[in-house]
């Protein structure tokens, strides 16, 4: 299953850092992050994360416990476009995130149903 | 830098680093929305399940405030025990779980535990942070 693609923005990363209140200056200070390995700002991991919760929350499986484990693998950048995918497994669902070269940038588990 | 940054040697696992309150409200859903105008929110008064993020880390960036600039995120567990309903108060309390090094690399593991007004839990994390210094 995919879901949408979305365009990763600044002006997303604003907002995210806006509302949580992670000014990181790795995802909003561009003179910083280029001194970093990075090379230049990346966006909040769970800015691109959200898309997956999206996915998951319309698979089936279930009522009970929504859960979500994953890893952080690929820095996103502005101007990266990414979607959710997932496909089944053993007791849950792979998902990943994918940037616009097929890369999983976010990869991991999801699981709905009764609470274990 | 200042010394009140809490470096890695400073945290120690099984420290509560706070609880702090979030209130599910119609102005945080919005602004929620505002991040992703193309996605559909839910009709049914419940939060959507991405505000998890909001939740955890307005929770976590409050009760560690002095984090070195850099850190980056590295793995992040959720478990939603039921939606959070909009319009509902919840408290959550930060604690550090775990920290190790590897390498070069420092490893610091923070649990969150959320809770409604009842002291029933609807939101746990794990957040794993490669930390700065």
């Amino acid at each position: 299953m995919d879901g949408p693609v979305i365009e990763i923005t600044q002006e997303r990363a604003r907002r995210y850092a806006e509302i949580t209140g992670d000014f990181n200056p790795i995802h909003v200070d561009e003179a910083f992050a280029r001194a970093t390995p990075f090379g230049g700002v990346i966006a909040h991991g769970m800015l691109s994360l959200n898309l997956a919760w999206e996915l998951v929350r319309t698979l089936p499986g279930g009522d009970g416990d929504l859960e979500l484990d994953v890893r952080f693998r690929k820095p996103v950048r502005p101007g990266d476009r990414v979607r959710a995918r997932a496909r089944r497994e053993d007791g849950g669902w792979e998902v990943w995130i994918e940037n616009q070269a097929g890369e999983a940038v976010i990869a991991g588990r999801a699981r709905r149903g009764p609470a274990r | 830098m200042s010394d009140d940054v809490m470096t890695f040697d400073r945290l120690v696992p099984g420290t509560e680093m706070g609880r702090v309150s979030f209130d599910v409200t119609p102005e945080v859903i919005a602004r929620w929305q505002a991040i992703y105008p193309e996605l559909p929110v839910p009709e049914d008064g419940t939060a959507p399940p991405g505000l998890a993020a909001v939740i955890a880390i307005t929770a976590y960036a409050a009760a560690v405030p002095r984090r070195p600039p850099g850190n980056v995120h590295g793995g992040q567990w959720f478990r939603w025990r039921r939606p959070a309903r909009v319009g509902e108060r919840l408290a959550t309390t930060v604690r550090v779980a775990a920290k190790e090094t590897k390498g070069e690399r420092r490893w610091v593991t923070f649990e969150t535990l959320t809770a409604d007004a009842g002291g029933r839990p609807v939101l746990e994390g794990r957040m794993v942070s490669l930390w700065a210094r």
